[in-house]
This record gives C-alpha cells, sequence and structure tokens, in this order.
C-alpha cells in the first residue's frame, strides 16, 4: 500500500470564534493573568465574528482506502497549508501501514523541518484509521481492547457556587459518576466551591480540580491539603508545569495525585523524566499529536505504575480517546465537556457519531478504523477550503 | 469472537546435540519436548505458540497452562488482548511467565489473521529487516571460539556473540583470541551469563572494553542492581542486564532510575509475550535506551520476537543462538540469515511461519485440553 496524497479540508462551524478578556485575579500571593471566567464562554453565533474553522486532514491510498482525522481545531493551535505541504512531501509513496517507521521519522525529523512537536499527530491518526480499514476492525482491536466502556467525568460550569453545585448534582443525576472543575477564582475562595461541590454530590462520587495553574506554591499547598480533607481524586496542574522542583516538592507534601504534565504532554520523553523525578503522579496525554506517541506514554508509564489520563477528546469529536480509553490499561476516565462543543458540532460538520456519554458511560464503535460515519453531503456543503 | 478452546499438544525432540550455555541452563541435548499450544474459536481461526526449548520441556509447563491459564481465556474475546494480558499476568506466580508468553503469543497470532496482517504490521511496521548476531555455546578453549567466529564472519555473519567458559582469566584469552581472529571491524559480544563478583567483573570489562567489544552482558548476579550501578560507573563499555531480572517486564523501573544497566533485555518467552516486549520496547524508548530482543529459546518464539523487532526502532540486532539443532524445530521454514548477515520479516498473516505439523503429529507425545 501507498500513501498518494495528504489533503486537508477547512470546515466551517456555526459557532464564532472564541474572543478572551485577559484578567488579574485578586487575593493571590502573585500576579496572576488568565481569562475572565465568562469570556471563557463562547460568545453567540455573530454574523460580524469570525465563524470557528475546523480542520480535517485525509491521508489516500493506492488501495482507495482513505484515513480521515480532525486535525488541530482553530484557536486551541494551528495548522497551516505549508505544514500539509511539507507533510506531504515528507511521506507520499511510503506505506501507511509502516507506522512506526513513519513515527521515527516525523518525531526525530520535527527539528529539521522546524515544527512543533507532536505536529503530525493527526497523519499519525490517520494511519491507524487506515490499518483498521485495511484490517477491517476497530483501532480498538488493532491495540488490544481491555474495556468494553469506561466512565466519562464532566466538566461543571457555573459563574456562582450555587451553579456550580447545581451542576454537578445534575451532572450526577444524569448518571455521571465523576465531575472535575475549572474553578480559578481566589484560592481561598476556591476552596470554599470545592467544599460545596463535595457537599452537593456526597461522599460516593469521584471529584477532580483542574485550577489551570494559577496557585503558587504556598497556595498549591494549602488547597492540596483541602482537597486530601474533601477526597478529591486529583489536583490537576496545580502551578505553572515548568516549575518542576516546586512540583516535586509539592508532590512529595501531598498524599493527593498531581497531574502536572498537561502543556509538555506532546513529549514522551520529557513526561518519562517528569515522572521519575516525582514532579507529577499522573501523566496527562491528548491523541492530537498522535495515537503512536500516546501509546508509548502509556506503556511508559504502566511500568512505572503511573496511570495516564486522557485530556478533552482527542479528534473525530470523542472517537479517538474513546478507542484509546478502552485499549490502555492505566487510565481511569473519560474527559466529557458539555454544550457540544467537543462532540456534538461535529454531527453539523457531517461526523454523525461523536462521543457522547450515555448514563456517564462512553464506548468506541466497532465499524473499521476509527469507526467515524460521514455524510459527505453535509460535509461538502460545511467546506470553505480544501489544501490538496 | 470467542475463544472455543485451549490445548497444547506435547510433540517429542530428540536428537539434540550435546550443548552448554551456562552453568545456570546445564547440560543440554538428547531428548526434549515442545507443546504445540493452540487456541481455538468460534470463526475457526486457530491462534498458535510454542511451548518448552531443547532445555525445558514443555511437559513440566503443560499441566500449569491447562489449570490456571486455560480459564482465563475461554468465552472471551480474542481481540481483548490487552484485557487476557492482564488477567494472564495476575498468574504468573502460579502457572509461570513461559505460559503466559505462549498464550499472548497466540493470541497476537489471531489478532494478525483476523487482521489479514503479519504481527509485525499489525503492530505497526519500523523495518523488514535487521541484522543478526551468531551467539555461541560454552568451549574451553579460545581457539575453537576463534575459529568459529572467523569462520561465521566468511559466511556472512557480521557480528558474534561469546557465552564464555566463565573463568574469568580464561575468559579475557577467549575474547582476546576471538578480536585477533576476526580482525578490528568485526562486531563482538560477551555475554559472561551472571558469573563473576564486582572484582572480576571490573578486571574482564576493562579488558574487554580494550578490545572494543560492542557489549558486556550479564557479567553480575541478575539480582544485583547495587553492583551493576557501581560497575556501570567504571567502565565505559555499554552494560546489558535485565535479561532475567527479579520481578519481570513490570519491574523494570529501578533498573532505569539507578542507572544501572544501559540496555534493557529480554524475550517473548521469559517475560510474558509480544504485548509484555512491546510495551517495554516503548519504555526503554522514552529513555533513549535500546531494548535488545534475546533470542526465544524455540523457533516460534524467535518468529514472535522478530515480528517485535520489525516494530521497534530501538532493538539493533537478531540474536541467533548456536546450534541450530538445539534451537531450531517444528517450521517448515525458520529464519535464516542472508549473504548480508541479515534476517527478514515474515510476511504472511499473524506469525506467518509455517508450523511442521506433520512432524508433530509423528512426534505427538499426548494433546492436553
Amino acid at each position: 500500500m501507498k500513501i498518494t496524497n495528504v489533503r486537508l479540508t477547512v470546515l466551517e462551524t456555526d459557532q464564532a470564534m472564541r474572543q478572551f478578556e485577559l484578567i488579574t485575579l485578586p487575593g493571590m500571593h502573585r500576579e496572576r493573568w488568565l481569562h475572565a471566567p465568562d469570556s471563557s464562554e463562547l460568545k453567540g453565533s455573530d454574523s460580524t465574528t469570525h465563524k470557528k474553522h475546523e480542520f480535517v486532514l485525509h491521508v489516500d491510498t493506492d488501495k482507495g482506502i482513505t484515513g480521515h482525522c480532525t486535525a488541530i481545531s482553530e484557536g486551541v493551535a494551528s495548522i497551516t497549508e505549508t505544514d500539509v505541504e511539507q507533510l506531504r512531501g515528507l511521506v507520499l509513496g511510503e506505506n501507511p501501514l509502516y507506522r512506526e517507521h513513519l513515527y521515527q521519522k516525523l518525531h526525530q525529523g520535527t527539528r529539521w523541518v522546524y515544527r512543533v512537536p507532536g505536529w503530525f499527530g493527526a497523519f499519525d491518526n490517520c494511519l491507524w484509521d487506515i490499518a483498521g480499514k485495511a484490517a477491517e476492525l476497530p483501532v480498538w482491536a488493532l491495540i488490544g481492547r481491555v474495556r468494553d466502556s469506561a466512565p466519562a467525568y464532566l466538566n461543571i460550569r457555573g459563574t456562582t457556587i450555587e451553579e456550580a453545585a447545581n451542576d454537578a448534582q445534575e451532572s450526577v443525576a444524569s448518571g455521571f459518576t465523576a465531575v472535575k472543575d475549572h474553578f480559578y477564582h481566589p484560592f481561598r475562595q476556591n476552596i470554599e466551591w470545592l467544599s460545596a461541590i463535595r457537599d452537593a454530590v456526597g461522599p460516593d462520587i469521584e471529584l477532580m480540580h483542574d485550577p489551570v495553574a494559577v496557585y503558587n506554591f504556598e497556595e498549591a499547598l494549602t488547597v492540596g491539603r483541602t482537597l486530601q480533607d474533601l477526597d478529591y481524586r486529583w489536583f490537576e496542574e496545580p502551578m505553572p508545569e515548568r516549575s518542576q522542583n516546586q512540583l516535586i516538592q509539592l508532590a512529595a507534601s501531598l498524599d493527593i495525585p498531581i497531574m502536572a504534565n498537561e502543556t509538555l504532554m506532546f513529549d514522551v520523553d520529557i513526561s518519562a523524566q517528569w515522572l521519575i523525578s516525582g514532579a507529577t503522579d499522573l501523566l496527562r496525554f491528548n491523541a492530537r499529536t498522535g495515537t503512536t506517541a500516546g501509546l508509548k506514554l502509556a506503556h511508559m508509564a504502566e511500568l512505572h505504575g503511573a496511570n495516564i489520563e486522557f485530556n478533552g477528546n482527542g479528534g473525530l469529536w470523542g472517537l479517538v480517546h474513546a478507542h484509546l480509553i478502552c485499549s490502555v490499561q492505566n487510565t481511569s476516565f473519560y474527559e466529557y465537556f458539555p454544550g457540544g462543543w467537543h462532540d456534538e458540532v461535529g454531527k453539523t460538520l457531517g461526523m454523525m457519531n461523536p462521543i457522547v456519554p450515555v448514563n456517564g458511560r462512553i464506548s468506541p464503535p466497532d465499524a473499521p478504523g476509527w469507526g467515524a460515519e460521514w455524510d459527505w453531503d453535509l460535509f461538502k456543503k460545511q467546506t470553505v477550503e480544501v489544501w490538496e | 469472537m470467542k475463544i472455543t478452546d485451549v490445548t497444547v499438544t506435547l510433540f517429542k525432540w530428540t536428537d539434540i546435540p550435546a550443548t552448554f550455555y551456562s552453568p545456570l541452563s546445564g547440560k543440554i541435548g538428547g531428548e526434549s519436548d515442545l507443546g504445540l499450544v493452540t487456541i481455538s474459536t468460534d470463526e475457526g481461526i486457530d491462534g498458535h505458540a510454542f511451548l518448552g526449548s531443547s532445555s525445558q520441556p514443555a511437559s513440566l509447563d503443560t499441566n500449569s497452562l491447562i489449570k490456571y491459564l486455560k480459564p482465563v481465556l475461554v468465552g472471551q474475546n480474542p481481540l481483548d488482548r490487552e484485557r487476557l494480558a492482564q488477567g494472564l499476568g495476575q498468574l504468573v506466580r502460579k502457572s509461570g511467565i513461559r505460559t503466559v508468553g505462549a498464550c499472548d503469543i497466540a493470541l497476537w497470532d489471531i489478532g494478525g489473521k483476523v487482521a489479514n496482517m503479519p504481527i509485525h504490521q499489525l503492530l505497526g511496521t519500523y523495518r523488514t529487516t535487521v541484522r543478526a548476531y551468531a551467539s555461541s555455546t560454552v568451549y574451553q578453549q579460545p581457539e575453537v571460539y576463534a575459529e568459529e567466529a572467523a569462520k561465521m564472519k566468511s559466511e556472512g555473519w557480521t557480528a558474534y556473540k561469546i557465552h564464555p567458559p566463565t573463568n574469568p582469566e580464561l575468559d579475557i584469552e577467549c575474547c582476546r583470541q576471538i578480536r585477533e581472529a576476526v580482525g578490528p571491524d568485526h562486531t563482538l559480544m560477551l555475554d559472561s551469563t551472571w558469573s563473576y563478583d564486582y572484582p572480576q567483573a571490573i578486571r574482564v570489562g576493562r579488558a574487554i572494553q580494550d578490545l572494543d567489544y560492542y557489549w558486556y552482558e550479564d557479567p553480575l548476579a541478575d539480582d544485583d542492581i547495587y553492583n551493576y550501578t557501581k560497575l556501570k560507573q567504571q567502565l565505559h563499555i555499554p552494560l546489558m542486564a535485565t535479561e532475567y531480572s527479579p520481578g519481570g517486564f513490570t519491574a523494570y523501573a529501578p533498573w532505569i532510575t539507578s542507572q544501572a544497566t544501559d540496555y534493557l533485555r529480554g524475550d517473548v518467552a521469559i517475560k510474558g509475550g509480544i504485548t509484555a516486549i512491546m510495551k517495554t520496547a516503548h519504555l526503554a524508548e522514552a529513555f533513549h535506551m535500546n531494548y535488545e530482543v534475546h533470542h526465544g529459546g524455540n523457533s516460534l518464539n524467535n518468529v514472535a520476537n522478530l515480528h517485535t523487532i520489525m516494530a521497534m526502532k530501538n532493538c539493533e540486532f537478531f540474536e541467533v543462538l548456536l546450534p541450530s539443532g538445539a534451537q531450531k524445530y517444528g517450521l517448515l521454514e525458520d529464519i535464516d540469515i542472508d549473504a548480508d548477515g541479515n534476517v527478514h520479516a515474515f510476511n504472511k498473516p499473524g506469525l506467518g511461519a509455517d508450523i511442521d505439523f506433520d512432524l508433530i503429529e509423528r512426534n505427538k507425545i499426548d494433546v492436553v485440553s
């Protein structure tokens, strides 16, 4: 089999591009810039603002099989036409089933084509789609499944403590056994909110806290002790992740598992060093930097007795992570963002079976490859540009 | 898809030449038996593996495989490999690691056949050719090694590893004479089979790094992580441990964090199958280390090893343990080197090796189920 083309389709969603305001947080020991809580919500559809684009990569072969995967979403990072041209130049004529060869070439070659780490992740995911279609097997069967389905946690929202607690309660009522917050209020206020969530859901629900690195060491220690008393499951991105020494101190001072490598998770080797240094207990991963790299990270972590926890939907509006979470032993949850931005939006662009938790659980489809069901007419209708 | 049965067909292996690899493996020769492990499914696809070796008859392991591991497998989806690997792995202390490895290999064989792909392709191919090295038996005379190494070099082999007599002074002399016989450019390795204490290991290590040996394998006891760490600080020749490190493949991490070895090592038979090898290779890769795959002890294990090597970057060689008569048995076509000293991938679905079912039938001892 040979790769005959690498194409990218730019699709237009019906949603306005996110615009953030940055503010400083009062009541903290250090100045912390972050986006204002209400600006994290998507602004409504507005014909004068730029509509958010989604990118889908396609890898064609001489056997008539094409692999598809979403590439990085606009606003999260960018992929350019010259990136696609560079990629095409490197892989045309290669056998798409030589995934490890192509991984090594592109991973080691990243430095030499002046790209960012993991820039070829969507391409790697397309190769897994091709392999599954060639084998007529779902990706979970190529890897070797460990579970049929997995629990999801819901990211709660709310602009007041009551709204947040209420959202947590409603999530539990709809079947979720785990919820996570993104509270980045002043840290003493955060502690009140965290207690309110535990009170709202009772002792049996798994809770995680993700302050998106707003604390300094002392604040993180104080909040971490509260989380331990409240029986939270993990403490995510407590401090800016480059503070390796302080993270080692923090992880040694707290019993609650720390998950610290979100902005470094594109790199298996750095994550390995963070893990053995004791700067993180859990490893974060998002398959937008490629399934092949993710499995390497998972295996490295497993042999250190550590979990990796998948961040967001991973591609194809949840399909990629659904397959991986059911094939990687040392992981526990699918991360679900309500509101449709990470999953149901796929249906408006022609991918008709995004992953939406049912009763708080997800499972991957059994169709070959990633198992995406495409409505190509709709896909074409939403297409604004094709790079081929 | 469901697993319907697991059987082991025991078959005799006779006329094994008298062979000696190390004091720990003891004298080999005469008779042994292998077991053809068959995992059957409701879709008519069978997965296979060989259990046993010339030194470790399969008959010693067969009953535990059937008693402990078969119940984990029957009724399950054979494509749920990771779940089954976890289940099998938890029974290592009862059933033994070789039986776990055999079951895992047979599951990958099924996976490849279902996908209509060789296992290396299911894993994601890295290459289809790899360098081989010949791995000697033990001789007492340095000149015998020297002659063998030179002869193999003339036959196209590019690398030769010795299993020495394990007497440090004699071992050094063997290494010296071999280097003289093959010249400065031939790749040579020493595998001292866990035989030295620390001072001996230093002495031999310094001698062979001066002789430009490529790696120094298992000089110290398999669990001596403390002295391996010291030894590594004293030598610049790459040190290779962990073939039989205690705790199996899930206990490799301290060897890395203690900086006790330059490579990780193992094979499908002694670490728990293809699943274990690939995980370990990825662990090693994250630390920019090689995972050098050890020979598998029987022909089909070696084919399984070969598939893993074809799907990983960080392994440089395929090991061919000598003599053929004590290692190759039960396949119609075994792995052979080409004129350049390389071996090639098997490309038919699954393991892709043609098992000699007629030979197995002729030499059948029993079918255990």
